[in-house]
């Protein structure tokens, strides 16, 4: 089935996706942590439960697991997709999930809080995924009293995700702006404003692929609206400047461009081993030739899908196996050789 | 790859750190990386400085008073206790606001900017025991402090440790102690 992601469309050449995370908890239960098992348990699969009938409404076909049945190989390849955080791969109290097929809704039950809400769409629309998310919100509090106080909003288990519970995520294509010098006191100066700039893909010291994500730091003290707005405007600013960038670069150096592009499709085409990193890079650089038009793709080179399915854990899910650094290299190479598309008039 | 560390566990976490331009990098498998990287991290900034400091009772011999005042409070819904809630910077219930939040004393305006609700409100709720309203609730917007934006940042750390954003974490860190060198001169 095709993931949400994969609808990636053209026309979004900046902004290559948008998402929002609640954080609910019911009312009259100790939040997860304090919970026993047996309670969480029995709560965890009430609210999959319920679950089913939201998913149902919205025609999208799901899954429903609990995470201790997964291997803990399986557990991080949901943490590489973001359909989990990282404190659930290890995680031993009782939780479960229901994964839409197109894994665009990931409900976790349990965890830090007793329901975790995500909600993800292509390109730039974090009003679409916030609707979808607002809804499936009422689908669960029709039915269950949540967690709320006059003052400090919906209450969490962390202060830091108390009021609206909301977080707001573009996800950014930076090629450009992301490797300019002026960069990292653009991402000082947005935290300002309560944006914080993470990097997708790769360790905090460096990125890999271009690839970054923007979210509102604070959730309590303005509305949802405001702050998917506050997420937006940075994002659009961001994005603008990329493209201005851009176009100046295909003004100065055209011929270069083409050739790096090109070079960039041909290894990808080719290669019989490739590292994370260089993988990464490469499919930057043939997405962002396809947005200036140097290459035209028979099919939209969908920047997320492929990336994430060259991080290891998926890699050796998707593969049924386990391998180290080098045999992973070559899987990740086949992977990427099979996934690339034609290019038009080749 | 095994863990550098203890040579059994898989590494599932690189540590990146640059030190004078030297970048080093360990692969340690997460027990350890709570065992040692951030056991240095947990050395320089103990937890149980890390909500003292939000509760607004940094420094000195004040703090150390406050805190065996503080040392007796338990949330009665859920048994937090207040040491438990200082080590991991977690509410255990949704009562622990009301419990927790006197001792807050307008922490939850420093991490969140804000101390009141401004947005969607549930179809159906329940309400804790009422949170007791903050005497500056209708303080206009401060500049945070240099010391307080140290305490936000600590609040951030505690929630990156126990979310294992190992990196996160050492970023956090990184920006206390600049923070903390700027405050001194
Ligand atoms: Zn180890
Ligand atoms: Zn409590």
């Amino acid at each position: 089935m095709t993931k949400w992601y994969d609808e990636e469309g053209a026309g979004t050449s900046v902004v290559t996706a948008s998402r929002i995370r609640l954080h609910r908890n019911i009312a009259g239960f100790p939040f997860p942590e304090k919970m026993a098992d047996g309670d969480l348990k029995k709560l965890n699969a009430e609210l999959a439960d319920t679950a089913v009938g939201i998913t149902g409404r919205f025609d999208l076909p799901a899954d429903r697991f609990e995470l201790g049945d997964l291997s803990g190989r399986a557990r991080q390849a949901l943490q590489e997709r973001h359909l989990i955080s990282s404190s659930l791969i290890e995680y031993t109290k009782p939780a479960s999930m229901v994964l839409t097929k197109d894994e665009s809704i990931a409900l976790l039950f349990g965890g830090d809080d007793h329901l975790r809400l995500q909600v993800s769409v292509s390109g730039k629309n974090l009003e679409g995924a916030w609707a979808r998310a607002g809804r499936t919100d009422d689908w669960f509090n029709e039915r269950y009293p949540f967690a709320f106080d006059d003052k400090y909003g919906y209450l969490t288990a962390w202060p830091t995700h108390v009021g609206t519970g909301m977080r707001a995520y573009l996800i950014l294509h930076l090629p450009i702006l992301g490797r300019t010098r002026r960069f990292s006191s653009t991402v000082s100066e947005v935290g300002h404003f309560g944006i914080a700039v993470r990097n997708a893909f790769g360790p905090e010291e460096e990125n890999y692929g271009d690839v970054y994500v923007i979210y509102n730091q604070q959730t309590l003290g303005q509305s949802e609206e405001e702050y998917i707005a506050l997420v937006n405007k940075v994002g659009t600013e961001l994005a603008v400047q990329e493209e201005r960038l851009r176009e100046a670069e295909l003004g100065k150096r055209r011929s270069q461009w083409e050739d790096a592009v090109w070079r960039a499709y041909g290894t990808l085409r080719y290669a019989r081993s490739l590292p994370l990193k260089e993988s990464l890079e490469l499919i930057s650089r043939v997405r962002l030739g396809e947005c200036l038009g140097l290459l035209k793709p028979e099919k939209t080179i969908s920047l997320l899908p492929l990336m994430q399915g060259c991080l290891p854990a998926t890699l050796c899910t998707v593969n049924h196996r386990e391998a180290g650094e080098e045999e992973l290299a070559s899987l990740r190479a086949a992977y990427l050789r099979a996934s690339f598309p034609d290019m038009m008039g080749e | 790859m095994l863990c550098e560390q203890c040579g059994e566990r898989e590494a599932n976490v690189v540590i990146r750190e640059t030190r004078n331009g030297n970048v080093t990098e360990r692969h340690l498998c997460a027990q350890c990386a709570q065992s040692t990287e951030l056991g240095s991290l947990f050395d320089e900034i103990p937890f149980v400085r890390i909500l003292s400091g939000i509760l607004g009772m940094a420094g000195g011999s004040r703090q150390k008073e406050s805190e065996e005042d503080f040392a007796a409070v338990t949330c009665p819904t859920c048994g937090t206790g207040y040491a438990e809630f200082v080590k991991n910077g977690r509410f255990g219930c949704p009562d622990c606001y009301s419990t927790f939040g006197i001792l807050m004393d307008g922490g939850i305006k420093k991490i969140q900017g804000s101390d009141r609700h401004m947005g969607k409100r549930p179809l159906m709720a329940g309400t804790p025991a009422s949170v007791p309203e903050a005497e500056s609730a209708a303080a206009v917007p401060e500049e945070l402090s240099v010391s307080e934006q140290i305490q936000v940042l600590r609040e951030r750390l505690s929630e990156a440790i126990a979310e294992e954003e190992y990196e996160e974490a050492a970023r956090l860190r990184d920006e206390i102690r600049r923070l903390e060198k700027e405050a001194e001169s």
